[in-house]
This record gives structure tokens, sequence and C-alpha cells, in this order.
């Protein structure tokens, strides 16, 4: 679907797989993206320039990248689930590129090797509130000099959470005092109000050396590489981190479920497989010796 | 009348069964396997929401632990036990004994290194089986594919492991030693390199020609670096050069490449051991 300078447009219930673009906006504005199902194709959903865009309750799965949103004015990303996207070169979930203004809210994204990707978004209204941000390679990815306020998020099962070189003092972790929920942050709530009365703080340590030298990502989730940051972070300053929260949330506002499964059998055949050899390997020389 | 190689591969398969069974039966066996089940069955727990998330099909922290706690304990095991094998045999005699039965001193080698990697096989499948049985809730049967490729590396790294730990132990003076600069291998392997590439790579601003010479020196890295491209790791983990093989040569052709590296470090080592003994049954 290919929209061109339209007006009060809505794109709703549609099914859409491997093609190009799912939806291609250009300078299209007052549109409705709502309750489609995009998979399998380059982009979910490409706009370029244009304003007031919303897209809303879609589901998105396994393309190249989820939401490539650049320059548009005034836009509205809610309630949608945005997951398993993973090429190697892309995959990410939500990209906002030089972007006024843009809500991002009660979203669950999950399963994509970048979960948001922030690049030159300004204005005092810029949010990310209340989104389920699970089991990215990388939760969130910024680039210096965006101003963005997060809040009410849940961060759960990342490898890094949040991403980002260079000056990253537009961002803000809280509004009215609300901050987000770590899976990696130790919670300390004496009050019982909910908010962790220790800050959550993350450091650069690995990710600025992995941004300065990218190929060291390869060492990520080796005992050397969690050492090095275990050290840099007992060492660091709040100057130098990159997430600086004064007020982690204790439970996710948005916590996304785990879908219930029946239990696999290949995967339980395997492992009893497994097992008995290796039973039956110890077991046997030591029956037979018995027996002489 | 049957042929040489006929009576010498039948002595082989003789020699290999009774090194295997006395390794089979030896005390540390169940205590090692015992404890990398409970490790992989912990790392299996704690990631089990993960798991039952996105599946083995993806890079998480859930998926890492079980890559990088899958090789820790079967290596550590293979080359102490390696290192251990043949100063076993030099003070209870029996090396001696064979020899003069008539056995070749490289079948005893081949038998010594079948026997821990049999140890180091059992090891794994306990762990692996555990991981298995409680993951068999979470994920689906498309994840058998990852999960079984990783179990396979994990193998061929503790084959490499007792290959190594069997030239300690041909080049060392006595057990204790051996153990020792066993235990100090395992360490370089499973650790020092990263630490070297860490800081090396950092320090010089680039740390692509020290990944390659890790993923060419260390079989553990190796191992990791293909478990990493099995689980579908994209340029956020593998970094700007393993994004760069991987899409250069396709991820097959990637993964084949490092089981190459593996499968050198089970072959040179054990080579030069038997070079090494026979140098010295000889002197």
């Amino acid at each position: 679907i290919a929209l061109w300078d339209v007006t009060g447009a809505l794109i709703r219930g549609n099914m859409i797989e491997a093609v190009r673009d799912g939806i291609y906006l250009s300078y299209a504005s007052e549109v409705l993206i709502d309750g489609n199902r995009i998979a399998g194709s380059r982009y979910a959903v490409h706009a370029m320039f244009g304003s007031d865009l919303m897209v809303f309750e879609n589901e998105i799965r396994g393309n190249a990248s989820g939401l490539v949103l650049m320059y548009p004015a005034g836009l509205t990303v809610a309630r949608n689930t945005i997951a398993d996207h993973r090429a190697a070169a892309t995959g990410y979930a939500v990209l906002l590129k030089d972007v006024r203004d843009p809500r991002v809210v009660e979203n669950e994204i999950v399963g994509n090797a970048v979960g948001l990707k922030v690049e030159g978004v300004e204005g005092s209204a810029s949010e990310v509130l209340r989104n389920a941000i699970a089991y990215n390679a990388v939760g969130v990815e910024l680039s210096p000099r965006s101003t963005l306020t997060f809040s009410a998020n849940s961060f759960a099962g990342n490898v890094l959470d949040v991403s980002g070189n260079g000056s990253l003092a537009g961002i803000r972790w809280t509004k009215h005092g609300v901050g987000n929920h770590w899976s990696g942050h130790a919670a300390v709530d004496v009050d019982g109000d909910g908010r962790s009365e220790a800050d959550h703080v993350a450091v650069t340590a690995g990710d600025g050396l992995t941004a300065a030298v990218p190929e060291l990502k390869a060492l990520r989730g080796t005992i050397a590489f969690r050492v090095f940051e275990r050290a840099a972070r007992w060492s660091a300053t709040a100057a130098g981190a990159v997430i600086v929260d004064r007020s982690p949330l204790v439970a996710p506002v948005l916590e996304r479920v785990a879908p219930s499964r029946p239990l696999d059998v290949p995967v339980a055949a395997a492992g009893l497989i497994l097992l008995a050899a290796a039973i039956g390997t110890v077991v046997r020389p030591r029956l037979r010796g018995a027996l002489g | 009348m049957r042929s040489a190689p006929l009576v010498r591969s039948r002595a082989l398969d003789e020699l290999t069964a009774f090194e295997v069974g006395l390794a089979l039966r030896g005390p540390g066996v169940v205590l090692a396997a015992a404890v990398h089940g409970v490790a992989m069955g912990l790392v299996a727990i704690v990631g089990l929401g993960t798991f039952r998330q996105v599946g083995l099909g993806a890079v998480t922290p859930a998926a890492l632990g079980l890559l990088e706690i899958g090789l820790i304990v079967p290596t550590l095991v293979a080359l102490v036990l390696g290192a251990a094998a043949l100063h076993g045999e030099d003070e209870d005699g029996v090396r001696a004994a064979l020899l003069l039965s008539g056995a070749d001193l490289r079948d005893i080698v081949l038998a010594k290194l079948l026997a821990v990697v049999a140890v180091g096989a059992v090891v794994v499948a306990t762990g692996s089986g555990v991981a298995a049985l409680l993951l068999a809730s979470s994920v689906q049967a498309g994840d058998l594919a990852p999960f079984g490729f990783i179990v396979l590396v994990t193998l061929l790294a503790t084959t490499a492991s007792a290959s190594i730990g069997v030239l300690i132990s041909a080049l060392a003076r006595d057990r204790v030693q051996a153990i020792v600069a066993a235990i100090a291998v395992w360490a370089l392997l499973a650790v020092g390199i990263d630490v070297v590439v860490l800081l090396a790579g950092s320090a010089l601003g680039a740390a692509g020609p020290l990944l390659v010479a890790a993923a060419a020196l260390d079989p553990i890295a190796a191992a990791r670096l293909a478990g990493l491209i099995a689980l579908g790791a994209d340029s956020h983990v593998l970094g700007s050069l393993g994004t760069y093989v991987s899409l250069t040569l396709g991820s097959g052709r990637a993964m084949s490449l490092l089981v190459l590296v593996i499968a050198a470090w089970t072959v040179v080592p054990v080579a030069i051991a038997a070079a090494a003994i026979g140098r010295r049954e000889r002197s």
C-alpha cells in the first residue's frame, strides 16, 4: 500500500506479506494505520516526511525492519506488537529518524536486533511510555543530541537494555517521578511505594568499548567481557553513564505475558535420549566390572 | 590368514575399549557430569521465561549463558583428564606392559584420547540432556537445530581440549605438573585470550585481526563463535567483523570454517603428543 501526498487516510485490517514495503507513506498527513498484520517484508511501515501519523494496534513480525519513520512531524506509535526483526544489517523494530515530538506508547517490542533506534528526535513532548521492550539484542539505541523522555517502560531480558554514546543529556529516564522497570535492577523499596530507592545506573563500560571497537561485540556474553563491565561499573561515575534512572519501578507496568506452550515432545525426547546415553555409558562398564 | 591392518585395527579396538571402560569407571566422571548437569539446569531454569518468549533461535542473555556455561565444565574436565592420561601409565607401568605385548605407541595415545573424549561426551550429554528436558516446556521443535549444533560444537571443543590435554601430558615431567599446566591452559583458553583481545583491542582501537587470531588459536572461542552464529546472532552481537564474515561466507560456511579450526585443534596436538612420547620412549 503506497500513499503519496494524501491527507486523511485510514489503512485498516489488512494482511500484508513478503513485499518491499508493507505500507509506504510519502508526504502523507492525518493517516491512521490500524489493525494490520504485516510480515516477511523489507519494512512493514515506511514513512517519509508528512505529519500527524498514527500507527495503532498493528501486528508486525519478521520483517527486515518494522516501523521506519523518517522526518514526519507529529507521530504516535501505540499498542502495536513488533517482534522478530533480526536482519543482520537492520533489524530495527522501530526506527525514528529526525522526528519531532513522537509518542511511542504501550507497544510490545520483543525479540528484535534493536527495539527502538533513535536518531535526531527532538521536541519537549517526545515520549516513550509504558512499553514492554524485551528480549532484544539491544533494547534502545540512542544517538547523541536526541531529546526524549522514557517512563514506565519495562526492560527485560535484552542483551543490552540501552546503547548510546556521545552526549545523552537530552534523555530523561523519569516523568513526574516515575522511572522504568529494569529486569537487571536490584530494587530496594523500603517505603513500599513501588519505586526503588536505589538508582538504576548503567555505564558506558562495555557499550563504550564496543562503540569504539565494534568487532568486540563478538565477546559480549563471555566471562571476560562481564568481568570487564563489572569492573567498569564499580569505578563509574554518573557522568559517564548511559542510564541514570532515579526512580526505577519495582514491577513492570506493561509486562509481556509468555505464551503457555505444551511440552514439546521432540525436545523432551532429545533430552531423554542424551541423558539415557550418558547414564548408560557410565553404568554399563561399572556393571560389567561388578559382574566380573 | 588375517591382514596386518585388520589385526592392528582389532588391537586398537580392544585397547580403546579397555581404556574407555577404565576411564568411565573413574571416580570423577559421575561428579563432573552431575556438576555440569546442575549448572546447565540452573541456567535453563533462570532463562525459562526468556526461552518461552523467543525460543532458542535468538541471542538473549539466557542463550548466551547456556552457550558459555555449556563450554566451561566439559572443556575443563577434558583438559585435566587428558593431561593426567599418560602420566598414570608411567606410574603404574601399564604402558610398558602394553608396549611389551606388541601394542603400537600411537594406538595407546589414540586410545587414551578416545577414553577422555568418552568421559567428556558423558559430561556434555548430561548437561545438554538436563537443559533439553527443562526447556521442552518453553521452546519448540524448530529450536532443536540450533540446540543440536551447540551440543555438537561443545562436543568438538571438548574433544579438542582432550587432545590439548594429552599433548600437555606428553610434554610434562610428571602428573602434578601436567594437571597444573592443563588448568592454566584452560584458564587461558576460556578467559585469558578474551581478556587479551579486550585489552589489546581497546588500546589499539581495532580488534579484527585479534579476533581472527583468537578464533584460530582458541578452540573454545571458535566453538563460542560458531554457537553464536547458530543462534542467529546479528551485527549487534557478532560485531562488524563477525557480521562481515558471516555475510560474506554465509552462516553455513562460517560455521563450517570454525568447525574445521576446532577439528585441527583435535588432530594436531594428539599427533604431536604421539611423536613426543615416541621420541621419549626411544631415548
